[in-house]
């Protein structure tokens, strides 16, 4: 039987944009099945406010520009290891893959589809709006219903090591064989910012619909602690709302003679979804104290709830790995696998763009990959106009293609055809061709939104020669699009260990 | 010469006009002289719900779980073979499918027309829309017919693999001897939720008959691994609590669910809900009381546990186990897979569960564990 056991990092936490190397040795004399194996950053994570009552507020984790904005670029949790490296006692360096971040980024975005992706939303850190317009932190559990409060718990990122090695594939790797093996991290950690989620002023763009923000008139005399929706709920995934959650409430008191308006602070104490009567369907939000006063003749009217303002702020604390160790020891004498190379250029944007890379004999498939200069990870072909309009590989002066390869808003077939080639010799899925970089901030209707976030793809399998191969990359890019930036060439090439 | 494939089906041996809740379906499965193609058995029928005597209508809010569809009338399948004995007694089985549906289906494949055959459907709403019944293609037709389903039920019979050949899924007559198979129809409170859910709702069954395939026997040898499920119910009556099971079989996995005692076998509610054990705070699987042989460490964050719960069906990347759905008190589970077939016959298995609700002593939850086994033919 397999067993999973944890495993702490070598350096202790927390960990920051500066202090962002984690290694951790897996110990020798084992077999380790990696394909099941990820790292875990445990983050820990505060929110405050002003009112100091302990609610409990959404967040979103988001992608840095280049001026530590929010890029809204969706990301995998694999992107925030940058750099990462394997090396063993016996056999030293095993893999080196530089800019992992780009590279499994472009690569899942093309061989998983959306299905794919909704699977495994559950444990993303980056979260972005499905159906119903309404996203929610991972680490939060959100009450709905009842009086139990909702929680905020440790956040765990969790990055899986399929995803930053090619021997994580491995379902024995032979640490009996190699010794203490080594995996080391280079965190982007200061590419992540965290933003708050359903703060002040946002109930018309991210409570899901406005309308399941305005509230039912009521003219019960007394003072008022309850509201109920004006809309039916089917479903509490629909429901913006959540107990322990801090509304801001205005309104208006009027009667015959005058209107007097509220707006306070509230928390939400308890939440029915009622069953019976003419209500039934609509949610009763019971605050933690009274938010106005109705008096004889009044009602109270034009109530609608927002978010309020607080700190959200997350710390990485420690790194650990779960690693499952094989139960079955398998006799091995060599092992034979695949690993990227990377190179990494500028095209000094040039809009006319070509120059020879050396490429190594045993190399098998070449991925261009261009992140967009904001994001520095998602290869987006421009933002508003096409960057890339077409682009040519030849190899040892041999064309690859007959003609250009044009890419652009309309790439022909031969665009396709090529990126199809290049992932079936990657032994991966073609299973996304959708080529829409995903964004954050945008709903649901518009998450096929192609401008300005088309993707673009350059990839082409390569042959194995006795010698290093001379590869030319010609890019013609529009004029006026910025031309050819950041050049990240991942040469996929074949290795053998002998054990 | 004998039909290389024989299309059968059978009606009930206790043959009515129609069926409604707690009745048996009992079903005798002769092939002499043929093999069963096994995964190829499915139950169909016409359902018509009603309130008060009469048809549901857009008003009413009564409706099936969208992810379970007409799998939700039958609450248990019995499986017995003439020459090995009893093979499956599987409770709680729609709770079972709605496990399967959350963590290797998504939304969308609900579409696809496997499900829509079986009532199945994206959301309840649409499925509540589809319970008032359908009118014939004629024009300005009023005639509204209940609805036919044909479901192919996840039981021993449907789960089989080649031992040799994986796809060689003949099961001899000579090997098995008649086979019978009883479902039991669910509670009218179970199938159906809604608010307007009350004890004047019935269904109805009619039409019934199972249908299976084929293929003439060629004498070959062969050996069937059926997988078959262990269902065990306990009650979960404090926030610290530790269940034990000892099940009579060879076990791969466990998959549980949860439910609110209060909101099972109720009107209204939704009795197959997956909902969330709240604010679970630790978690740990046990073999014989102390050995944590499989985990090595104590589960304390939710990723972690739902990505086990995922597993012990089968990763296929494609679940409705999302932060949306979980928000909603939905689509939620714990379990584990350990990869080899561990006896859990002398030896007992343990999950111990830790949360910080203090509302569980007073609102308990049932947990429901489906083990994961094989058996043999």
């Amino acid at each position: 039987m397999n067993s999973a056991l944890k495993l702490n990092a070598l350096q202790s936490g927390p960990f920051t944009a500066q202090k962002n190397l984690v290694d951790v040795v897996l110990p020798a004399g084992k077999q380790y099945d990696l394909t099941k194996s990820y790292l875990n950053l445990v983050c820990s994570m505060t929110q405050t406010d002003a009112s100091g009552t302990g609610a409990t507020y959404n967040w979103a984790a988001n992608w840095k520009d280049s001026a530590g904005g929010n890029s809204h670029n969706q990301f995998c949790n694999a992107a925030l290891v940058k750099n990462c490296r394997m090396t063993s006692d016996r056999v030293g360096i095993l893999e080196d893959r530089r800019r992992n971040d780009v590279l499994i980024q472009q690569l899942k975005t093309y061989s998983n589809n959306d299905d794919d992706f909704l699977g495994t939303r559950y444990k993303d850190l980056c979260q972005i709006y499905g159906q119903g317009n309404l996203k929610f932190a991972p680490n939060i559990e959100f009450i709905k219903e009842g009086s139990t409060k909702s929680r905020v718990s440790d956040m765990q990122i969790q990055i899986p090591l399929k995803d930053c090695f090619e021997l994580a594939n491995h379902s024995n790797l032979p640490c009996d064989k190699l010794g203490d093996t080594r995996l080391h991290f280079e965190l982007n950690l200061d590419k992540l910012r965290i933003d708050f989620e359903m703060g002040a002023g946002t109930r018309t763009t991210e409570w899901g619909n406005v309308k399941y923000t305005v509230m039912a008139e009521d003219t019960t005399v007394g003072p008022v602690s309850t509201l109920t929706t004006t809309e039916k709920f089917e479903d509490l995934g629909q429901s913006p709302f959540w107990v322990n959650q801090r509304l801001n409430i205005q309104g208006d008191i009027s009667d015959a003679s005058a209107t007097t308006g509220f707006n306070e602070d509230k928390l939400i104490n308890s939440i029915e979804w009622l069953t019976s009567g003419a209500d039934k369907g609509k949610l009763k939000l019971t605050m933690d104290s009274a938010f106005t006063d109705i008096s004889a003749g009044s009602t109270m009217k034009n109530v609608v709830v927002d978010g309020t303002i607080a700190e959200v702020s997350l710390s990485v604390n420690e790194a650990e790995l779960i690693l499952e160790e094989s139960g079955t020891m398998e006799k091995q004498d060599e092992l034979v696998y695949s690993t990227y190379l990377n190179e990494e250029d500028n095209g000094n944007s040039l809009t006319s763009f070509s120059r020879l890379y050396n490429c190594e004999e045993n190399a098998f498939n070449l991925l261009v990959c261009l992140p967009d200069a904001s994001s520095d990870l998602v290869c987006v072909n421009g933002t508003g106009a096409t960057q890339y309009e077409d682009y040519r590989i030849r190899v040892d002066n041999v064309d690859l293609t007959n003609r250009k390869v044009v890419a652009g808003a309309n790439p022909s077939p031969l665009y396709y055809d090529r990126a199809g080639m290049y992932m079936l010799n990657a032994n991966l899925p073609l299973k996304n061709l959708i080529e829409v970089a995903k964004r954050t901030n945008e709903l649901w209707d518009d998450r096929y939104k192609t401008s300005p976030r088309k993707l673009f793809f350059m990839g082409t399998p390569l042959s194995q020669t006795p010698q290093r191969k001379l590869v030319q990359l010609s890019i013609n890019g529009a004029s006026g699009a910025g031309g050819v930036g950041s050049i990240q060439l991942y040469k996929q090439v074949v290795k053998q260990v002998k054990l | 010469m004998a039909a290389p494939y024989l299309f059968h089906e059978i009606q009930p041996e206790n043959s009515k006009s129609q069926y409604t809740e707690f009745n048996n379906l009992d079903f005798v499965m002769t092939f002499e002289g043929r093999k069963l193609l096994c995964n190829s058995v499915k139950l169909q029928a016409d359902l018509r719900i009603t309130k008060g005597g009469s048809n549901i209508t857009d008003s009413e809010d009564i409706k099936m779980d969208a992810s379970i569809g007409a799998h939700g009338v039958v609450e248990s399948i019995n499986t017995s073979f003439q020459n090995v004995g009893r093979v499956e007694n599987l409770n709680s089985y729609p709770r079972y499918v709605g496990m399967v549906a959350d963590t290797t289906t998504t939304k969308e494949d609900m579409c696809n027309s496997e499900n829509i055959c079986e009532m199945r459907a994206m959301t309840d709403k649409i499925l509540k829309v589809q319970l008032r019944g359908f009118t014939t293609d004629a024009s300005g037709s009023t005639t509204n017919n209940p609805n036919s389903f044909s479901i192919k039920p996840l039981f021993v019979l449907n789960s089989a693999v080649g031992k040799e050949d994986p796809n060689n899924v003949e099961l001899s007559f000579k090997k098995s001897g008649v086979i019978r198979v009883s479902f039991t129809l669910a509670r009218v409170f179970n199938l159906l939720f809604g608010n307007d859910v009350d004890s004047t709702c019935s269904y109805t069954l009619t039409n019934v008959r199972l249908a299976f395939t084929s293929v003439p026997e060629d004498n070959v040898a062969n050996t069937l691994i059926h997988k078959t499920k262990y269902h065990i119910k306990q009650s979960i009556l404090s926030s610290r609590s530790n269940v034990a099971a000892q099940v009579p079989a060879v076990c791969n996995a466990v998959s549980t669910s949860f439910v609110r005692q209060s909101e099972e076998n109720a009107a209204i509610y939704n009795s197959y809900q997956r909902q969330h054990f709240p604010l679970l705070d630790q978690l740990q699987y046990l073999f014989n009381n102390n050995t944590n042989a499989r985990i090595q460490y104590t589960i304390k964050n939710k990723q972690d546990a739902l990505q086990r719960y995922i597993s012990s069906f089968r990763d296929v990347k494609h679940s409705q186990v999302n932060l949306v759905n979980l928000s909603a008190n939905k689509a939620y589970g714990l379990g584990l897979f350990w990869n080899q077939y561990v006896n859990l016959a002398n030896q007992t298995f343990n999950i111990s569960l830790n949360s910080a609700d203090s509302t569980i002593s007073s609102d308990p939850f049932s947990i429901h564990a489906y083990f994961h086994s094989v058996v043999e033919v």
